[in-house]
């Protein structure tokens, strides 16, 4: 039997209110977010870590990143991709060789990962491809006699091109 | 025992929430964090590893630029062509800066006069810091907004304007 319409169940609809919620001011929001986070997306997809302890120079460029294997200098430290290679604090026995332009540790690093990338090369047509870039994450105070070493070095491990990866000040 | 509904019932408040003072809040957080964000723009700048070569040099080209910057304590020389002859010395400023609008100013008649040259070679001086190394390159390689136009051949033979000065950066010292 259907069920008629009464006065006492409309009467318990009527009585169950939806509430609303405003939300003019989470759109405001959330469109505000969205204009800021498309207008600073960056589609190059090269993560740099800057380590502490290394302050980039600023620079007008407007050249995007690159792929390739990073080297961050610091006054005190050396990394590669992230991996310390020279500390002052722990220097190794023989830190420099060819007349004290060639860092050792880090020629050997470089070489290490020079030679890993060309393994995975072989091992899948798919891998990435040895680039030879070499992107130098430098401290802004350093002097150019100890980059150069640093560039030497890159240079001999069979790293052929440079970018100095740099901050923009005009944007 | 069906009960009526009473009075009291219907004279109850409807419910509502109200977002709007915490929405207002966190509106005006968001905005101030945003505004207060320091974004950094990590950009490169891009130099090739001079090639030694024992093999026998091309021949070389009629009146070849073959401009040098050659950075010193004091002063930053221009010289051009394989004798490297001095074209222009610029001293520090009374700031104690390098003189790089003029260097610029300079290079900028050469691009005018060589527009498919892309190449210079750079020579710094041991002493002179990173920072101050990249002002030199960036006066070397960037067109600025205020610079005379400088038309150059695009790949379809058309002229186009010229977006950068000499782009190729070539460090003479690094491998000796």
């Amino acid at each position: 039997m259907a069920r008629r319409g009464s006065s006492r169940f409309m009467s318990r609809r009527n009585r169950m209110k939806v509430v609303e919620i405003d939300m003019t001011s989470l759109l405001d929001i959330l469109t505000i977010l969205l204009a800021f986070l498309i207008h600073n997306f960056d589609a190059t997809g090269v993560v740099i870590n800057i380590p502490r302890g290394i302050v980039l120079p600023e620079s007008k460029s407007i050249s995007v990143n690159t792929t390739g294997v990073s080297i961050q200098v610091s006054a005190e430290k050396i990394w590669v991709d992230d991996k310390l290679v020279v500390d002052t604090a722990s220097l190794p026995e023989r830190l420099y060789d060819q007349d004290g332009r060639r860092v050792v540790p880090l020629f050997d690093e470089l070489t290490r990962v020079k030679e890993q990338i060309k393994r995975t090369e072989k091992a899948s047509p798919d891998a990435v491809r040895f680039s030879g870039i070499a992107n130098l994450v430098v401290d802004k105070t350093l002097k150019y006699s100890y980059i150069r070493k640093i560039m030497f070095t890159c240079a001999e491990a069979g790293f052929k091109e440079f970018k100095f990866v740099v901050r923009n000040n005009e944007m | 025992m069906i009960r009526v509904p009473t009075a009291r019932r219907r004279r109850r408040p409807e419910e509502k929430l109200n977002l709007t003072p915490i929405m207002d809040a966190v509106f005006i957080f968001i905005f101030f964090l945003l505004m207060s964000a320091n974004f950094v723009k990590i950009m490169e700048i891009g130099s090739d590893v001079p090639i030694l070569s024992e093999n026998e040099p091309p021949p070389p080209e009629k009146d070849p630029l073959l401009l040098q910057v050659i950075v010193k304590e004091n002063t930053i020389d221009l010289v051009r062509g394989a004798n490297s002859i001095a074209v222009q010395s610029f001293t520090r400023t009374s700031e104690g800066t390098y003189d790089l609008p003029a260097l610029h100013a300079r290079l900028i008649a050469f691009k005018k006069e060589y527009p498919q040259e892309e190449t210079i070679i750079l020579t710094p001086d041991w002493d002179m810091p990173y920072e101050e190394l990249i002002k030199v390159m960036d006066a070397l390689r960037l067109m600025e907004n205020t610079d005379d136009t400088v038309f150059v051949k695009g790949k379809d033979g058309v002229d186009e304007k010229a977006k950068t000065l000499f782009s190729k950066i070539i460090f003479s010292n690094l491998m000796s």
